[in-house]
Parts: C-alpha cells; structure tokens; sequence
C-alpha cells in the first residue's frame, strides 16, 4: 500500500469525523481520493474487487465530505491492503489510524479464515512505516526489489500482521 | 325554493290535435281517469303507480302528482311502440342496473332481447350504445350510432337524452353533454340523477350562473340532505354570491343535524363549517361579524392554528394593531419559522411593504423598534433560523453588516453548503451586496491566517476555531459570490482552489457547473456534473442535476461507452429502466428540457411528441379533476 501520513499522539476524534461503508454506488469517491493522494493510479477494474471485498473497506467523512478511505483485496487466507489515504488538510486527526483499526477488527472477527493482513510500502517513507509498526505490523527482512514500476525509489517494505496466532 | 314549472302543451303526435291536447290539459278529472288508466303504461315513477293502486282521489303531494300525471300522460302519448309491456319495462330497468354494476355483456344481451322483439324501442338502443361505449374504447362511433338512432326513435325520452350526455361527459365532450342534460331536465323536470349529472358539469366547466341554479333545484327537491345545502352553499360562494351562501348555512344549522352518521370526524366537520362560515364574512368584507361568529364559535372550532391565524388576519384588517400583534405573537409561540407570521408582525409595527422577504431594509425611524422586538424574540427562541435571518432583510448599513458576522458563523463553522443559496436574495440591493463583499473576504483572510473567525463574529472561545476545511467552504462561497457579481475569472479561480483543497466534496463540482453554464460553457458544465453523478450513483438529485446539463449541452443520445447521454443518464431511475414510466409520471421539466434540446439539435420531429406530450398532461389533469366533484 502507499501511504502519506504522520502519526499524531493519541488524539481525540474532531466532532465533524464520521465513518461510513464503501458500495458500488460511492465507489467514485473512494477512486478519486486515491487519485489525487497517492502517487500510483490504479485501474478501474480493480475497484471492482474493491466493491467485492467492501466489508474491509471504509470510508471516512468530514461534515459529511469523504477525506479518507482504505481499500483492500481477499487472496484466500491473506488480506491485502491495496490503499490507505487521507487527504492532507484532515490529516493529523487521527482519522488512518481508525480506518486501519476497522479492518483489523472486522478480520478478527469474522469467520473467513483470514490469518494474516500485509502490505507494501514504499523505501524512504519513514512515517508510514512508523505509522504501520505502531500497530503492530511486523517488517519482513528482505527489501521488495522493483515492486513499482513507475515510480522512484522503486522498492518496497513488506510488512505483515498475524490475525490469529500461528 | 321556486314553483315547479308548469308542463308544456302536450300535442297528440298521431291524431296532431291540439285542440284536443288543450281539452284534456284543462279538464281536471281527465286527470284523475288518466291516472287509472296509466296503471298498464310504463311510467318510471313509482308514485303514479301508488295513487293509481290507491284511491285516485288521495291526497299526496300536488308537485308530486303532477309531475307523475306528466309523465304518464307522456308516455301514453308516446307512440306505441315506445311503450313496452311489462316483461320487457322489467327488463329494461334490468340492463339500467346491470350497466350500473358495470356488467356490460349480460346488459348487451337483455338489450338484444328486447330489441328482437320492439326493434324501434328508443331507449333501449340508447342504453346499448351506452354500455358498448363503455365497453370498448375504440368503437365510439357505433356507440353514437345507436344512441343517435335510439333518440330519433323518441325524442321525448329524457332517458335518451340523459344517456346521450353520458356518452359525450364519457368522451370528455363536457360541452355537448351539458345541452344534453339540460334536454333532459325540460322533458323531466325532477330528476335528482339527471340534475346531479348536471351540476357536476358545469362545475367542471366553471358555468357557475349555471351550477348555482341547478344546485337550487336539487336542494328544493332534497331538502333534509346536509349534501344539498352544503352543495349550495358552495355553489354560490364560487359565484360570488356571499351572503345567500351564509344564509344557507344557517338555515341549515337551524334545522338541525338531525343526521344519525355522526362519525369520529364529525367534531371535525362541523368545526370546518364554522371557520367557512367566518370565511365567506371576510370574503364579503363583513369583518366585526366575522369576529363575533369566531368568538361564539370557539368552542366548536378544534383547528385551533386556522383560529388564530383568522383571528390575527382580521384584527389587522381592522386596523387593531395591538390586538393583532399580540396575536402573532402567539403565533410564533407555536412556530417561529414560519414568514407568514413574521410578516404580520412586521405589518402590526408599521414596516409598510408587507413582503417580509423585501431586503431593500425598512425606514430609519423604525429601526430601533425593530430591533429591540427581534432582540426580544431572539431570546425567546435561540434556535429559530428564521428569526436569525429576517433581520437581515430590514436592516440598513452597520448593524446589516454585524449581524451578517454573527449570521455567518454556524454556516462557515459547520460547513454548509446552502449558505450562498440562503444570501443570494440579498445581493438584489446594491448596498448590501457591497456590504457583503466586504465582510467575507474580511472573514477568508481571517481565517486563512489564524484558523479562527474575525473578531466582529463574536464568536468566543472554541466556537471561533474554524478548520481548514472552513477555508474551502468560505472560498466556495466567495465563489458564487463573485459569479453573482460578474468576477468571472475571479470565480473560476476560487472554485478550483477549493476544489484542489478537497476534491472528494461533490457540491464544489455543482458550484462550479453552474458558474460555468452562467458563464457560456454549457459542455465544460456538463463535464462536470457528470463527473459528480459518478461519485454518487445512489444520489437522484445528482442525477437529474446532471441529465439537465447533459440536455443544455445537447448531449441526449450516447455517443460512447463512458459518457452516457442524457436518455440514458434518465432511464437509469426509471422503474424498470423504461421510458414510459417519465410520460405516465407525468415528468414534464424532462419533456421540456428534452424538447429544447431536440429543437437545437434540429431534430423537429422528436421535440413536438415531447411538447405535446406537455399538452397531454394538462389535459389529463383537467379531465381528472372531474371525478372531485361528487
């Protein structure tokens, strides 16, 4: 996943921050936040998979303005975080870390079988691997090399989270 | 209630003797013979059939009599094959009935019965043509057919005549059918069917002269129904004729609801008779009585909001300022949103212009009671939006502009977006739209700079924190603002700053639309719009929003995959995706919109079915409105 996003202190939640379910029918939304937040533009039939796997995705509003989302894709028993994205004028609210919670939650509660969630992020965004290890993701060792393919630098961090014990 | 109209000379269709017709007009035992001898002739009154079985010299009532005799001495002097034997009179008011329970086949069968046998017989071919009328819509010229024939056949029928205007009022010829009713009410002058028929007619027609006479006769026909005065009553109020319309309601208060359908609303019923009769006193001018019917009527009435709202309107009619303001005072007690009573509450206290949306500002010398009167209702009620907002339209020059601050900080705090759409009516001023550039580009830069609202907000503490979102909604507002003022550029630059600031928030794209369309470039809005439905699927706001622009921009049909035309972009909230379903729902601003877009394209043909289809509706609505009136 590429992410953008600096880690506020155990920040109360502004009062205009609400959260809301991904559909079909907003999917638009979702796409054009990713699309202007993050460096890499992903094709339209991928938020199709988007809109199947909806129950781990979500999306956050501001005074009723969606400003966040993250999005994610079932690989049999892994959950892949495709996107987690703020706009920048909402950031620092503490609004990443609540929509990453909601997953996390909703994988640990299900019956699906997920044992794991991981992710790639970019080398050089420092924050964002903060960000994911104060959840609690775990860094693999080996560096990703070439994971993109447009963009500099062009390797990845994987990071995984164990839902259940193994 | 009039005399009954005396019967025309008969004339003696056979023998063409008047002279005899005038001989038996006068003799008053031809008379009582004539009743015995009518005991065989087919007579639809039942009454004939009474005294004739009785003693012919019985007393019943002198109309009633007459009116029976005439029929009767009708329908002897009907030709004879118009008179039918009493198997087939039986089974001649057998098709009526059945016709009533709309089943048409078994009436078509009894009618050919009759007909093997008494092939001329006029109303039973008139009946026919009724129920195949009725029956099939498309064989409307057989149904003429057999009523013309039918009429030819006895033209003194008024059985005829009443089936005939059925037809036509069937047809929606409301015209001919009224002249074939009032044909029928001169061969029978009593009927209540035939009268009823009338009446709603000429209502539909708005022959009101006409409908208040008609409503005369059924009333000193039926005169214990509370239908007949009520209908009377209403009848001359349309026309115009106030006081004969109170009077009717009073002679029937004084007859008394002697009615046993008392009913849950009965309570309700006659409390909307109390207030219509208040009504018809305003309408007339009769103002003091129509304070003293509301008063003795308190009780009764129970629509207690319609009372006051009565009440108030006459004391300021009467020039009772203080009563009428303590009034609506009372009013807003109940709702302090609604402008109808803040507008008499601006009238008690002189603002002369009672247009309580005037936001050219009141006079000097009543400024500072109106402000002390808004203070106090600000007080009163904190949360009511209209009371916020009333005073912007009365107010002049500095206390304008400082209550414009306070004003807008819930709107810029909470991010609303109608905010502009709430002030657009004040820039109609000149002054105030100055007034109002002033203060928000006083109120961007404030915030822009500390995240907080400007001191002349007076809003303290957190209330004066504004997030940077506030930034893009004051920007937004400022867009339309400058729209509004001819700054085009200005405006386009502002809405794209907002937009690049959160370019999820769909409303920005519809600001912007709307500049760009205001401003000439009707495809760059169209883009747009389209782009905001698609964020939004479920939204049928955004996607008529969007239909619209399509049309404006001629877009109509689908050229390719991804961009729809405006067809397609309707269809998608239409049930079962179908077309027809905007015709039957009676969708007229597509119609219209469509239609345009059609003339432009050049495509003529395709623009006048969407136009008359807009004729069609009206139509319809007008021929709806006939089913009310019963």
């Amino acid at each position: 996943a590429s992410t953008h996003c600096t880690m506020p202190e155990r920040a109360e939640m502004h009062s205009a921050v609400s959260f809301g379910d991904l559909t079909a029918n907003n999917v638009g939304q979702a796409q054009t936040l990713n699309e202007v937040v993050l460096p890499i533009r992903y094709e339209k039939k991928l938020y199709k998979e988007v809109v199947d796997t909806a129950r781990y995705a979500r999306l956050a509003y501001f005074n009723e303005v969606v400003v966040g989302a993250v999005c994610s894709r079932l690989e049999g028993t892994k959950l892949y975080i495709l996107s987690l994205a703020v706009l920048a004028p909402y950031r620092n609210l503490g609004i990443g870390r609540q929509l990453m919670e909601h997953v996390v939650n909703e994988a640990q509660k299900n019956g699906e079988g997920i044992e794991e969630i991981h992710l790639h992020v970019q080398v050089g965004s420092d924050d964002a691997l903060r960000f994911y290890e104060r959840l609690g993701f775990k860094r693999d060792d080996e560096i990703v090399k070439g994971y993109y393919t447009r963009i500099e630098p062009a390797d990845a961090y994987h990071l995984r989270f164990a839902v259940r014990s193994p | 209630a009039h005399a009954p109209v005396r019967p025309r000379r008969p004339t003696f269709p056979r023998t063409g003797s008047q002279a005899k017709a005038r001989e038996a007009y006068r003799l008053s035992s031809y008379y009582r013979k004539l009743a015995s001898l009518c005991t065989g002739a087919v007579c639809v009154c039942v009454c004939v059939r009474v005294c004739a079985r009785a003693d012919p010299t019985t007393r019943c009532s002198v109309r009633c009599c007459r009116r029976s005799l005439w029929h009767a001495l009708l329908a002897a002097m009907a030709p004879p094959s118009q008179q039918l034997p009493l198997k087939e009179a039986n089974s001649f008011r057998q098709i009526v009935r059945l016709y009533e329970q709309k089943q048409y086949k078994k009436a078509i069968k009894q009618a050919d019965s009759i007909l093997k046998k008494f092939p001329e017989h006029g109303e039973t071919l008139a009946m026919k043509g009724l129920v195949l009328g009725c029956m099939h819509a498309d064989e409307k010229e057989k149904a003429y057919d057999f009523v013309r024939k039918g009429l030819r056949h006895n033209m003194r029928s008024h059985v005829c005549w009443h089936v005939f205007g059925l037809l036509y009022r069937q047809d929606g010829q409301f015209e001919e059918a009224s002249k074939s009713f009032k044909n029928a009410l001169r061969i029978d002058k009593e009927n209540f069917q035939i009268m009823r028929d009338l009446s709603m007619l000429q209502v539909q027609m708005r022959d009101l002269e006409g409908f208040v006479e008609t409503r005369r006769s059924m009333l000193v026909l039926n005169a214990t129904r509370k239908a007949s005065w009520v209908g009377f009553a209403i009848a001359s109020a349309l026309n115009g004729d106030y006081q004969q319309a109170i009077k009717a309601i009073e002679s029937y208060e004084r007859v008394g609801n002697s009615s046993a359908e008392a009913g849950n609303d009965e309570a309700y019923k006659l409390s909307e008779q109390a207030l219509f009769k208040v009504y018809l006193r305003m309408k007339m001018g009769d103002l003091e009585a129509a304070l003293k019917d509301l008063e003795e009527n308190k009780s009764v009435i129970v629509d207690v909001e319609s009372f006051m709202e009565y009440k108030a309107k006459i004391f300021l009619q009467l020039n009772r300022v203080d009563d009428a303001e303590k009034m609506y005072r009372e009013l807003l007690e109940r709702n302090s949103e609604c402008y109808s009573y803040h507008e008499g509450l601006l009238r008690c206290l002189g603002v002369s212009s009672c247009d309580v949306q005037n936001v050219n500002g009141a006079s000097d010398d009543l400024q500072d009671r109106l402000v002390a009167v808004y203070q106090e209702l600000a007080e009163k009620y904190p949360r009511s939006l209209a009371v916020q907002r009333i005073p912007l339209n009365w107010s002049k020059g500095n206390s304008f502009e400082s209550r414009v601050y306070e004003y807008a900080v819930s709107f810029i705090a909470r991010g609303i977006p109608s905010f502009f759409a709430d002030m657009k009516p004040l820039y109609a001023n000149e002054e105030k739209a100055r007034i109002l550039d002033k203060v928000f580009w006083n109120i961007l830069e404030s915030v822009q700079k500390d995240g907080r609202l400007p001191a002349q907000c007076n809003a303290t503490g957190a209330h004066g924190d504004v997030h940077e979102q506030g930034v893009m909604w004051i920007k937004a507002y400022l867009a339309q603002h400058c729209a509004i003022r001819g700054e085009y550029k200005k405006s386009v630059e502002l809405i794209d700053e907002a937009i690049s600031h959160t370019p999820t928030c769909i409303d920005l794209y519809l600001f912007k639309a709307q500049i760009l369309e205001n401003g000439g470039d009707v495809n760059g809005a169209a883009a747009l719009t389209e782009r905001a439905r698609k964020m939004d699927l479920q939204d049928r706001y955004l996607n008529t929003v969007s239909a619209k622009m399509l049309m404006r921009a001629d877009k109509t049909s689908t050229v390719e995959a991804d961009h729809p035309g405006s067809e397609e972009v309707m269809r998608l909230f239409t049930k079962e995706g179908t077309y027809n379903n905007l015709y039957d729902m009676q969708c007229m601003w597509y119609e219209i919109e469509t239609g345009k877009s059609f003339v432009r394209q050049k495509k003529f043909g395709r623009a006048i079915k969407k136009f008359v289809g807009v004729q069609q509706h009206f139509d319809d609505f007008y021929n709806d409105q006939f089913d009310f009136h019963s």
